[in-house]
């Protein structure tokens, strides 16, 4: 069995706020080629917090294990990098180059930069990551119905048009996982249907393993998404670096279960 | 570099998406650069044309001895290794440069008489266009030679005088004409001679052998010196630390136009200190407002800055995004200004060419002046995007990912 493209165990993650403390633990998680995997919860449970952390653009506070298999500067597939140690160490740019080269991202709203045109956006993920592909862009371009837009500017389009130029964006420098935060909650029902259907599809296509934050567990389910669910921990005592425990109204302690599915890998 | 490369790009796309932010930004520094520009030109131009003027006429950078000396040919030699020295040359005292000239021809000659000068290559009163007189040839004035009805290519004969133990002797010393002076340089009657010939009729009319021209006399029994010497300095700065040099070492020496060329420097220095209050305010003030605008772009492009760094934009490299659009916008700027600059002194220039007289522009700024006003406005661009800069390494690339 290959080895999984990310490989966590005990990990902590803590967001400090305007007027909250927040604590986040990841006891295990696995991300395999091909996976497809939704973190559901309501607003403020930690989505975002575990998106970000396991995408490598936020430090962990602290990880028995945290590895990310990226690839190398050729598209290749390179060594796991043990990202805890490399937060540790502050080799800020190893990890930015891990991210550039193994991640893709779709955001709520699409992210698109203003001041390029679809195409360009969609190839700064390829002039970022060193990895020019024209070919491949004109290939998303009519897969995701997008290929009359290259001309236009971001500000031109629908909602809609807008999250499927960003996954094409995500999926431009062929990727090994996609993380998307939220990608459907500015569209309707409908456009949300399309949109997770458009990004299921690519994301298997390209053979990326695919993390999506969102709120909306039918849709997730629908998609054949393997669930994990965000929840309270009622057991959390705080954390070894003196972080407050139990019975201290400013800290949310979670705790993420991983679903037996997911688990069963492990 | 890729990301650098990329950066700048991106920094530049943005700029040229944000058309009204940049025309604003190029504007705001067009109006502080072209009075500047117009200030300094036409600094450069009015005190440029009177020290211009004043260094063309060499008689202005001459310094004169007032009291004879005695001045072997050491010192002149020592003189003129020094760089500030344009041309230096002996003298005969006052009365010994007094000689006749008879024109070489049959019959009633014409005659006058003269002064005359040791000359040598880079004489100033020779002008652009005359060489130095060799032993045996003359330069002569145009009112003399208008006196001898002499053209160059002419012989003319120098005569002087002596007495020794109660005998008169004459001397004939006969030289080709081989140049006539301009009348600007020297309106009197007199020629210019070799320094080596001057120097033996000094010597000649002392009673001194020279046996170099074949004339007899008695050996002298200490080396040649001349009393007096002709002086220029290279340019006008140079007459002034010469001037004072030649002072303290205790020779007896004046600049006429010395105090001239220090008034307009005073001019200058005051103009300058003037200016570089303006220029000094005028640069705070647009570092300030630069800096407060390049910063404030940065904030308006936080979330799109944050998707770059998600996205794999080092550090660093995203730094350049503000550095390049200040670059841009200076350079732009700069090269607005330097249009309308020009427009600017050609109507300077024809309005005022009646009112002052000046040689050459009145309002002008050389290359070099154009090169250091332009890459003083590139550091200070850059300087204002430094502050920028340090905040778009601020910006973390998870604040990338949520609600964008």
């Amino acid at each position: 069995m290959a080895a999984p493209f990310i490989d966590i165990d005990g990990l902590r993650a803590v967001r400090v706020d305007k007027d909250r403390r927040f604590q986040l633990s990841v006891p295990r998680f696995r991300l395999s080629s091909g996976d497809r995997v939704a973190i559901i919860g309501p607003s403020g449970s930690g989505k975002s917090t575990f998106v970000e952390t396991v995408a490598c653009a936020r430090a962990p506070a602290s990880a028995v294990r945290f590895l990310v298999r990226g690839r190398g500067q050729g598209g290749e597939a390179g060594a796991a990098m043990d990202v805890a140690e490399a937060w540790a160490r502050g080799r800020e740019d190893a990890l930015t180059r891990l991210r550039s080269r193994t991640f893709g991202y779709v955001h709520q709203a699409g992210g698109l930069l203003a001041f390029l045109s679809v195409r360009a956006n969609i190839a700064l993920t390829q002039r970022l990551s060193g990895r020019s592909d024209p070919g491949l862009i004109e290939e998303l371009g009519a897969a995701l119905g997008i290929r009359a837009l290259f001309a236009s500017a971001p500000a031109q389009l629908s909602g809609g048009q807008r999250q499927r130029v960003a996954i094409a964006r995500a999926l431009a420098h062929r990727p090994l996982v996609v993380v998307a935060d939220e990608p459907t909650a500015s569209l309707d029902r409908r456009n949300a249907a399309t949109v997770m259907r458009l990004l299921a599809d690519a994301a298997a296509s390209a053979g990326a393993a695919l993390l999506v934050a969102t709120h909306d567990e039918a849709l997730a389910a629908e998609f054949g998404f393997t669930i994990i669910g965000m929840h309270d921990d009622p057991d959390h005592d705080g954390g070894p670096d003196g972080s407050p425990g139990r019975g201290d109204d400013s800290v949310q302690a979670v705790a993420l279960t991983p679903f037996p599915a997911v688990r069963g890998d492990r | 570099m890729s990301g650098m490369r990329t950066a700048v790009w991106l920094g530049l796309r943005d700029l040229l998406h944000d058309r009204a932010g940049f025309a604003t930004q190029v504007l705001a520094l067009v109006a502080v650069l072209v009075p500047l520009l117009v200030l300094y030109s036409l600094r450069v131009g009015v005190i440029g044309s009177l020290v211009a003027q004043l260094s063309e006429d060499p008689r202005n950078r001459q310094i004169a001895v007032t009291r004879q000396g005695h001045f072997p040919p050491s010192f002149f030699d020592e003189l003129r290794r020094d760089g500030r020295v344009g041309f230096v040359v002996g003298h005969a005292s006052p009365i010994a440069r007094e000689v006749a000239f008879t024109k070489a021809v049959q019959g009633v000659a014409p005659r006058a008489e003269g002064i005359v000068l040791g000359s040598g290559p880079g004489d100033p009163l020779l002008g652009r266009r005359l060489t130095a007189p060799g032993r045996f040839q003359a330069v002569l004035t145009r009112a003399l030679a208008t006196r001898l009805d002499a053209a160059v290519g002419d012989r003319v004969v120098l005569g002087a005088l002596r007495t020794i133990d109660g005998r008169d002797e004459e001397l004939a010393l006969p030289l080709t004409v081989t140049g006539i002076m301009d009348p600007a340089l020297w309106e009197g009657e007199g020629a210019l001679l070799a320094d080596e010939t001057l120097a033996a009729v000094e010597q000649w009319r002392d009673g001194t052998a020279v046996p170099a021209f074949g004339w007899t006399g008695v050996e002298s029994a200490v080396p040649f010196a001349y009393r007096n010497f002709r002086l220029y300095a290279r340019d006008l700065p140079a007459l002034r630390s010469l001037h004072l040099e030649l002072t303290a070492g205790g020779l007896s020496v004046s600049a006429p136009r010395l105090k001239e060329f220090e008034n307009i420097m005073g001019l200058n220095s005051a103009l300058g200190l003037i200016f570089g209050i303006i220029a000094t305010a005028g640069g705070i003030g647009f570092l300030l407002s630069f800096g407060a605008t390049l910063w404030g772009n940065v904030e308006r492009k936080r979330q799109a800055l944050c998707v770059l760094r998600l996205h794999g934009l080092l550090r660093r490299d995203a730094a350049l995004f503000p550095v390049a659009q200040a670059v841009a916008v200076v350079t732009i700027g700069w090269g607005l200004a330097w249009l309308l600059l020009a427009v600017a002194a050609e109507a300077l220039n024809r309005s005022l060419a009646g009112s002052i007289r000046v040689d050459g522009a009145i309002s002008r700024l050389d290359p070099h002046q154009l090169g250091i006003a332009f890459a003083a406005t590139v550091a200070v661009g850059l300087l204002a995007s430094t502050a920028a800069a340090w905040r778009v390494t601020r910006i973390e690339p998870g604040e990338g990912i949520h609600g964008l």
